[in-house]
């Protein structure tokens, strides 16, 4: 019998049925158990209620991608089914349960060689005297029997999810539970669930949920926000974790307003952020190049989604990449980093406020729908080894202090930018910063050569914290493989699942975007014969960037391989894209050229 | 007390030479601020201001305090920001008519709503100087039609009403022209522990000429005798039909208030 390594499982059905509700009680509990897992969420753009569906996945390993195709599928309804019919291959040999009241099952949930379970829910409810609501708790004792789990461990999870409840309902769910366990007693599956190596009791977070516990951590007090689609849950975590910390948020009424509340809070020397989509970091725009210019350090977080405009609030994409890079009017710097996935978010977030205050400069973290809602059970973070941003301050007594001393600053070229600031309240430093190109005091200032030595002080800071982020890039694979694939953001899951069964095949990607690692990618790419370039857009956004940076031009094959979002890439997609770009190779010699999906 | 060695509006200044047009109504607006500082004994280096753009945004740049000229319109988030960050601080926000009525207006409902401890001044000439003329929120019916200027049949905004409406604790109005009054009301408007608002009539002398200046010195008057400030329905009507009267047109008593600040970091 096959033993499975990672267990792929949907759940599909309609508001009341409960899909996330069970799927939620499979991870808790799973993480429980020593389990590496992920849930990625499908839905239509209801408001409540509606079509959903839940895609977990769970391994004795960690899990780097939940769409490959299902092992385990429960379908709580058929006339939702079809809607997922994109996200929901069901493998062969698969174990399908649905309810039996809704007669035949559809073609799509069909597997070869597996098992069909028709659940007549109902019946069982009535039976046993329990309400209809308790239906997806059954559902999850099935499940705990179908994984070879035991009942304790559901019972645990139970008594957390309804802690809160009266004990009737909790003994209400526990029977509903252990109904579901022994109604299939009699059933198993064609193939071996993963076990957990050790009992090691993990965490389960979401994307956002790291993203907001992270920056405080890091030392971030201040949060404005305005509600946007993929990224509330930071503004509803932070809003949490604040308080207990002395900090504050405040729900702005619009993108600007709330850039403009953390530039100020941060001018007050708090460590300050906010969190947005696409077309929340449109409006921000302008407070963006404004806190680059004051030097004034502000962390956003900008959680992707399909573009432009208001595109798809509920889909992935990684299109942002341009607006992040190069958005805005006039040259300033900024630092853009990419978390890789949800544990990765905790880091970045450091990273984020420690060059931030560090550098005195705008942080840009490039997260997305696919990272930001999914939840993954995870190792703890141990972010004592971090380093901690320290804003330069100046202290009194002053002697003639200038806010943006080029003495200081830019030296010639061989200072790092920064400046030692006087925030406001500090004896002796008073004076004034603008927006507008100014002198080293800050006084507005028109002249064309002291706008020029300000850039370049500027941008010196980017020079400076290259240095430093030189290492800020993974590499997996062997040395020795001829095939690069380079990616970013949340495209570096599926890569490294590619990669699992590719070794011709060697991975780069980068941690930061700006200042870009390109030293790190120059020595990769060195005895590299071919180059696919990875990403979730219509353009080729990371694709032209790179090239831009001269990073591509060895007179080398380098294929831009990408597609608009929505759907996740497979591991399939990436074999497609990747046998182009070697088949080509094989029949033309070395090319430059790219192409989209 | 410190009286031994009193605060003078001069401490306040920096050495920097302001870029307005001589005779411009902003020189009494800076004299004016220096004077309140002095009155109220601040230190310098407790006090910031944080205006939006245009020639009065300027302002802070000539004060020997903290200064931020952002960007245009945005001047109360910002301020709003910073007062959260540091409760300690005396924050005024100051801009003119287009920063905080047309780009701006949008923040100002919700500056007011949070309320927290700061203080607005919004210097209204009626017109766009920086960018040499055009018409602003405030512009007059009838000035737009003498001059040509675009947008003659849009109605002007009314400064007081709205901030009124949007339910500001403290609403006064001052002129350029009369130093002594603009310091009192600042004074007040500082003092107030919560969203205070001063509507302050001033002349561009390069785009409304001086004849606006003699014209608004022969509009202006007080409030009526016996005024009672704290009836908010007396407010609206002045604020509504009588648009020269200066001081304080509505101070409602300070409450409780509701806008908490970043506090010290605590360990977990
Ligand atoms: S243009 Fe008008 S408002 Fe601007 S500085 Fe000159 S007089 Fe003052």
């Amino acid at each position: 019998m096959e033993s499975k390594k990672v267990l792929h499982m949907s759940l599909v059905g309609s508001g009341g049925d409960g899909v996330m509700a069970t799927a939620n009680m499979i991870l808790k509990t799973a993480a429980k158990m020593g389990f590496y897992g992920m849930m990625a969420q499908s839905y239509g753009p209801q408001i409540r209620g509606g079509e959903s569906a839940a895609h977990v996945s769970i391994g004795a390993e960690p899990v780097r991608v939940t769409n490959p195709k299902k092992d385990l599928v429960i379908c709580f309804r058929f006339a939702d089914v079809t809607r997922f019919a994109k996200e929901l291959s069901v493998g062969p040999g698969a174990c399908v349960l649905h309810g039996k009241e809704e007669g035949e099952l559809p073609s799509i949930l069909k597997s070869e060689g597996g098992v069909t379970l028709p659940i007549p829910f109902q019946e069982i409810l009535e039976k046993e005297g329990l309400p209809e609501i308790a239906k997806n708790v059954l559902v999850f004792g099935m499940f705990l029997h179908l994984l070879g789990w035991e009942l304790k461990h559901g019972s645990a999870c139970i008594r957390e999810v309804f802690g809160h409840k009266s004990s009737a309902v909790i003994s209400s769910n526990l029977k509903a539970m252990e109904v579901g366990f022994s109604s299939l007693e009699s059933v198993t599956l064609p193939f071996q669930c993963p076990k957990p190596q050790k009992a090691v009791e993990r965490k389960l977070f979401s994307g956002n949920e790291a993203c907001a516990r992270g920056a405080v951590d890091a030392g971030c007090r201040f949060f404005a926000g305005y509600p946007i689609t993929p990224s509330s849950e930071i503004l509803e975590e932070i809003y949490d974790l604040l308080p207990k910390v002395g900090g504050k948020l405040i729900q702005g009424e619009d993108e600007i307003a709330s850039l403009g509340m953390v530039v100020g809070a941060s001018y007050g020397g708090v460590p300050a952020m906010t969190a947005t989509s696409g077309p929340g970091l449109s409006l921000m725009t302008e407070m963006l190049g404004l806190s680059s210019i004051a030097e004034i350090p502000v962390v956003i977080v900008d959680c992707q989604r399909a573009g432009p405009s208001t595109g798809i609030p509920s889909r992935t994409e990684q299109s942002d990449l341009w607006h992040a890079l190069y958005g805005g009017h006039g040259d300033f710097p900024r630092v853009v980093l990419a978390p890789t996935d949800v544990k990765d978010c905790f880091q970045t977030m450091h990273r984020a406020f420690y060059l931030s205050e560090t550098y005195q400069i705008p942080v840009l973290v490039l997260s997305d729908a696919l990272i930001a809602q999914r939840l993954e059970i995870m190792d703890p973070v141990d972010a004592s080894g971090f380093p901690h941003g320290k804003r330069l301050l100046a202290k009194p007594p002053f002697e003639n202090y200038q806010r943006f001393d080029l003495q200081i600053g830019y030296a010639g070229g061989s200072g790092t930018g920064v400046n030692p600031v006087a925030i406001p309240g500090t004896p002796e430093g008073m004076h004034s910063i603008a927006g507008i190109e100014h002198t080293e005091k800050g006084t507005p200032s028109s002249d064309g050569d002291q706008h020029q030595i300000m850039n370049q002080k500027r941008f010196l800071k980017l020079k400076t914290i290259a240095k430093e982020t030189a290492p800020w890039y993974s590499i997996q694979g062997s040395a020795k493989a001829d095939h690069a694939l380079i990616t970013w953001g949340s495209c570096a899951g599926v890569a490294e699942e590619y990669l699992l069964h590719h070794p011709e095949t060697a991975l780069f990607v980068p941690q930061i975007l700006e200042p870009f690692p390109v030293e790190g990618l120059q020595k990769f790419l060195k005895d590299k014969k071919s180059v696919t370039v990875l990403e979730m857009n219509h353009q080729g956004q990371f694709y032209h960037h790179l090239r831009a940076l001269g990073l591509l031009d060895e007179g080398k094959s380098a294929v831009s391989a990408r597609r608009s979002g929505g759907l996740p890439f497979k591991v399939e997609d990436l074999e497609q894209m990747m046998k182009k770009t070697m088949d080509y190779e094989k029949d033309n010699g070395p090319w430059t050229i790219y192409h989209g999906l | 007390m410190n009286n031994l060695n009193p605060k003078k509006p001069i401490d306040y200044r920096n050495d920097i030479h302001p870029v307005w047009c001589a005779g411009c109504g902003d020189y009494g607006v800076l004299k004016s601020f220096t004077r309140a500082f002095a009155k109220l004994e601040l230190s310098n280096e407790r006090i910031a201001v944080i205006s939006g753009i245009g020639c009065s945004s300027r302002l802070p740049g000539y004060c020997e305090t903290y200064g931020f000229n952002s960007v245009h319109g945005r001047s109360l988030p910002i301020a709003t920001g910073l007062k959260t960050a540091r409760p300690d601080l005396t924050v005024v926000a100051c801009g003119g008519d287009g920063d905080a009525f047309a780009i701006g207006i949008g923040h100002i409902p919700h500056a007011i709503r949070r309320n927290p401890d700061l203080t607005y001044f919004v210097m209204d000439n009626s017109i766009y100087g920086l960018t040499k003329g055009q018409a602003s929120p405030t512009t007059s019916t009838e000035l737009k039609k003498m001059r040509g200027l675009p947008g003659a049949e849009e109605i002007p905004v009314n400064p007081a009403l709205f901030i009124l409406s949007c339910g500001a604790g403290f609403v006064a109005r001052t002129q350029a022209g009369d130093m002594g009054h603009m310091t009192e009301m600042l004074t007040q408007a500082i003092q107030y522990p919560g969203f205070a608002f001063i509507h302050c009539l001033s002349v561009c002398v390069t785009y409304q000429g001086r004849e606006f200046q003699t014209g608004l010195e022969q509009k202006i008057h007080a409030l009526p005798e016996g005024y009672n400030a704290s009836n908010i329905d007396s407010a609206f009507q002045i604020a509504r039909n009588d648009p020269w009267a200066l001081g304080v047109l509505y101070r409602r008593p300070p409450e409780e208030s509701q806008f908490s600040p970043v506090t010290e970091p605590v360990d977990e």
